[in-house]
Order: C-alpha cells, then structure tokens, then sequence
C-alpha cells in the first residue's frame, strides 16, 4: 500500500514536471524525479509523512519553475518577443470576440444557427488573425509556434471566464451567446492548426532555428 | 579560465555555497548533495530537487562545478545518476565566499553580536 502511494507519488511527481522549461526537463527531469523517489522512500509512515514531503516539494517546484521559466523569458530577448505575441493576440482575440462576433450575430440570425456561426467566424477570424500572425511569422518558425499557443491560453482563460460569468450569473452578455463562443473557439483552433501546419510546412523540419 | 576574478560572482545564494561545500571533499549526485547538505546542518537547509538542479545548472554554466566521467559501481549505485565535482574555479569561488563570510562574522564578533570562540 505505502508502495503504491510512493509510486504514484513519483508518476506524478513526474508529470508535474512539465511546469518547468523543456529544454531543462529535458537535461535534469529524470534525476529530478530519481531524487523525489528517494526522497519518498525516506519516508515511513504512510500518507502523512507523504504530505508532508509533498508540501515542500509543490513549494520548490512552483519557486524553481517560475525561475527558471523567468530566466528562459529573458535570454535572447524573447521577453520583448513573447509580450509583443501576447499582446497581438489579445488585441486581435478581443477584436474578433467583441467586434466581429457581434455584427454577425445581428445580420445571421435568419440562417441555421450554428453552421452560419462556425462559417462566418471561420471566415473572419480567419482573416483577422491570419493577417497578423501570418505577416509577423511568416518566416519566423519558433515565433509562429509561440503566437499559436498564446492565442490557445488567451482563448481558453476567455471562455472560461466568460463561461464562469455565465455561470454564476453575475454578468449577463447582450450580444454574445454561448454558440458565438464556441463557433469562435472551433475556429480558433482550426485557423491556428491551419496557421501552425503553414509555418511548419514553410520552415520544413530540417530547417535550422532562426536565431531570434 | 584562470583569468577570472572569482570576486565577480560574490555573494553566492545559500544554495550555491552549500552545493560547493558538498562537493570540497568529494564528487556526489544530486541527492549526494542533498543528504550532505541535510546532515552537515542538521537538516535545517533542506535542497527540493528544483533548487538543487535549478542551481546546478547555473554551476555548470559558470563553470564552477563540472560532470564527472566515473561511475560508481553498478552493485553500489544507480548508474543513471550524474556524478559532479568541483572546479578549480568553483573551488576558488568557494574559499572566497568563505573568506567573505569570515569577515562578516568577525565584524559580528566585534560587535559581540556573537560569543568569542
């Protein structure tokens, strides 16, 4: 039983890892994780010595990580890089999500519903943000990648937020309905797997790393 | 190597200086270090395996410590374990840190913030 618990411990111990950068899970993940293992076999006395042990690994997991993840930012300039993608993504998410999405929404309302929905937002989305990320990646295979999954968080913290809004009634859109989102979220993702097969595709995968 | 000014990387974290004391008398594995460490304070620093890599990969970027090639024997120990030790530099490091800190304490004496010896 107290094996189980430490082999469970160490899976996931193990997964909890991807909090860090890869390139560093890559070089010290296993014996990061070889180091947790025995920390967990020092530990006799089941469940509570086990929380205990969890306790302070989650605080240096959650300290290391936010180091070595800041630390990564600002080599070669990629905090400027990575700032300037979230932004262009917030502005062009909350372009098409307030912006578009509702003047559709007032001259479609006599189509089926979510078909209309998912085209006019395929469409337009589309072309929104396809212009921007296109343009500014084009050539740029680690950015593109980057802009790609800052649009992906962008969008889910939205929805959430919009769906937890929702939720709990405490904020009750006029404009937007629950189909507008999920029309603009299905064609995020198919515009941004679109977007990132275009840039992969153009770099080709022999293709050195531009340096940034 | 040899050129650089060792004073340049002063003061060390905690975590740092205690990694370097670890390894001034031997070449040890990450949880080597950990237990060194643990056993020379009486458990009151204890290194999570995010500190402890985190900082021993600032080490091997500065050069203070290195990889070691030796293995232990299979029978004695997990092989897949990374063996490090000291650098000349790193070891210079760590007697200047001590140095630095020397001179703390002496003040402190002075001030009889602390006991004589």
């Amino acid at each position: 039983m107290a094996g189980d618990m430490r082999t469970c411990s160490t899976r996931l111990y193990a997964l909890l890892l991807a909090a860090y950068p890869s390139e560093f899970r890559r070089e010290y993940g296993r014996e990061m994780t070889l180091v947790f293992a025995a920390r967990c076999r020092e530990r006799a006395g089941g469940a509570a010595a086990l929380a205990g042990l969890w306790r302070e690994a989650l605080a240096d997991l959650l300290r290391a990580a936010a180091r070595e993840r800041l630390e990564g930012l600002m080599k070669d300039g990629r905090l400027m890089m990575t700032l300037r993608t979230v932004a262009l993504a917030a502005l062009a998410y909350a372009f098409t999500l307030f912006v578009v999405a509702p003047l559709f929404v007032g001259n479609i309302g006599r189509l089926p519903a979510f078909a209309c929905y998912l085209l006019d937002a395929l469409i337009f989305t589309g072309l929104v943000f396809n212009f921007f990320f296109l343009a500014l990646t084009l050539t740029r295979r680690r950015e593109g990648v980057r802009a790609v999954r800052a649009s992906l968080w962008i969008t889910t913290v939205v929805v959430a937020v919009l769906t937890a809004a929702m939720m709990l009634d405490t904020w009750q859109p006029a404009e937007i309905n629950l189909w507008v989102v999920a029309a603009q979220v299905l064609s995020l993702l198919v515009w941004h797997t679109a977007h990132l097969w275009w840039v992969l595709r153009r770099e080709g995968p022999a293709a050195p790393t531009p340096a940034p | 190597m040899a050129g650089r000014d060792p004073e340049k990387l002063l003061p060390l974290t905690p975590s740092v200086f205690h990694i370097l004391l670890a390894l001034a008398d031997a070449e040890r594995h990450g949880y080597g270090i950990i237990k060194e460490v643990e056993a020379r304070t009486d458990g009151r620093v204890r290194l999570g395996p995010g500190t402890l890599y985190g900082s021993i990969k600032r080490m091997l970027d500065e050069r203070l410590i290195e990889e070691s090639d030796a293995r232990p024997d299979p029978a004695l120990d997990d092989e897949r374990r990374r063996y490090y030790r000291l650098t000349d530099f790193g070891r210079r490091v760590a007697a200047a840190e001590a140095e630095r800190l020397s001179g703390l304490v002496a003040v402190a004496r002075a001030k009889q913030l602390l006991a004589r010896a």
